[in-house]
């Protein structure tokens, strides 16, 4: 994500990007904890669906049904976490003031990478090509930037992202947003099937009408109960909503920065990062919510 | 429709046949019929997320319109508990329709 004032932009520019700021991180942060969960509802799906027809629970079996490898599942949550990296020391650089505080970041994110890249090639998972095949431009973008950074040459690091970080951090976005799609299918998926699992396991008793235990009735009825709780929050927590907003709202940036910042363009970037606070708060809160129930 | 589309819409299908199959009891004469289409239908929706390939050919188009015809007959009567019989038989159309788009865009899995 790119973040740029050149330090000297209008007054009107610093909130629309501090609220780009805050915004990115309630949606990587959601996002994190989202895709941390996909696979424990995976694994409690396989362990319901097991119970419910009396079989064998298999650890093989039990591995096979997560949607990411561990491997897979650490990159795409270190790629969320250097993109946040990254929109942070961009802003360090918009504040011309902090030039210290960008050095030092961008050798920190500068290991990170190093880090990402052998994570990442390593990934051997069908369904890892589109994602690795989108962090090399990103990664050789942010290196060039990082590179301008420890050079001194801020206005150039600045330019570089504006002019060449635009497709690459928005096809990244893109990627994991499809990835993060696609997951949240499974995801409804399995929460779906769980609520017939559970109205199964209640009818089953009731029907021995009186001779069902009245206490299991209770707990099977409460188990329902939670379940459709956890149900109805799940419909508003994909955060892919929140990433399509993230990609949309770091395009209104660049492109308010390639038109030389003008008054009259501020509206619409101002108009941009309250839809992308909106959709993030609304994401953010949703995702807390499924975690704590 | 691309490869995105396609797994929501068997999503989409999904969740509706959970609310048909939650609303007859475990022992309704359709209920194995309904689970066990269901279970393929996951599988295969499974296999599509978990493979990358090439939503931009012509086969996967032809594919995916047969899909999409079938899931518009489909969306007729799986709300319906009193259709349950003509919602099986579409049921097992779309699996078909499905299990052809995969074996053409997946034909090693």
């Amino acid at each position: 994500m790119v973040l740029f004032t050149f330090g000297c932009g209008p007054e009107g520019y610093r909130e629309p990007i501090t609220r780009f700021q805050a915004s990115s991180t309630v949606v990587i942060a959601s996002t994190r904890l989202y895709i941390t969960q996909l696979n424990q509802v995976e694994r409690n799906h396989y362990i319901s669906s097991r119970l419910d027809q009396r079989a064998q629970i298999k650890l093989n079996e039990l591995e096979e049904v997560q949607i990411f490898s561990h491997d897979g599942l650490k990159a795409r949550l270190d790629a969320l976490a250097q993109l946040a990296s990254y929109g942070d020391l961009l802003s360090k650089l918009a504040n011309s003031n902090a030039p210290e505080r960008a050095r030092a970041g961008a050798v920190g994110l500068g290991d990170a990478l190093k880090n990402l890249t052998t994570t990442v090639d390593g990934l051997t998972g069908a369904d890892d090509a589109a994602f690795k095949g989108a962090v090399g431009p990103v990664s050789k973008i942010i290196g060039a930037v990082i590179q301008l950074v420890l050079e001194q040459k801020i206005k150039d690091a600045l330019n570089k992202a504006i002019n060449d970080g635009e497709e690459p951090i928005n096809n990244l976005i893109a990627v994991i947003r499809s990835d993060i799609s696609n997951a949240y299918q499974r995801k409804r998926s399995s929460m779906s099937d769980m609520r017939v699992l559970f109205v199964d396991e209640y009818n089953r008793e009731m029907l021995k009408g009186a001779a069902a235990d009245a206490e299991k009735l209770k707990l099977f009825a409460d188990r329902i109960r939670a379940h459709e709780d956890q149900w109805e929050v799940f419909a508003t927590a994909n955060p892919a909503d929140g990433l399509d907003a993230m990609a949309a709202a770091h395009s209104a940036l660049v492109k308010y920065a390639k038109s030389g910042q003008k008054v009259t363009d501020l509206a619409s970037l101002v108009s941009a990062m309250e839809d992308f606070a909106a959709r993030a708060k609304i994401i953010g809160q949703a995702i807390q919510e499924l975690k704590e129930l | 429709m691309d490869r995105n589309d396609l797994i929501k819409l068997i999503g989409d299908i999904l969740t509706k046949l959970d609310v048909l199959r939650g609303s007859l009891l475990p022992d309704a004469p359709e209920r194995k019929d309904l689970d066990r289409l269901r279970s393929r239908l996951d599988l295969l929706q499974s296999e599509l997320v978990q493979n990358e390939f090439d939503d931009r050919t012509a086969d996967f188009k032809d594919a995916a319109a047969k899909i999409r015809s079938v899931n518009d007959d489909l969306r007729d009567t799986i709300g319906d508990i009193e259709k349950v019989a003509d919602t099986l038989d579409t049921l097992r159309r779309f699996v078909v329709a499905v299990d052809n788009l995969v074996s053409i865009v997946l034909p090693l899995v």
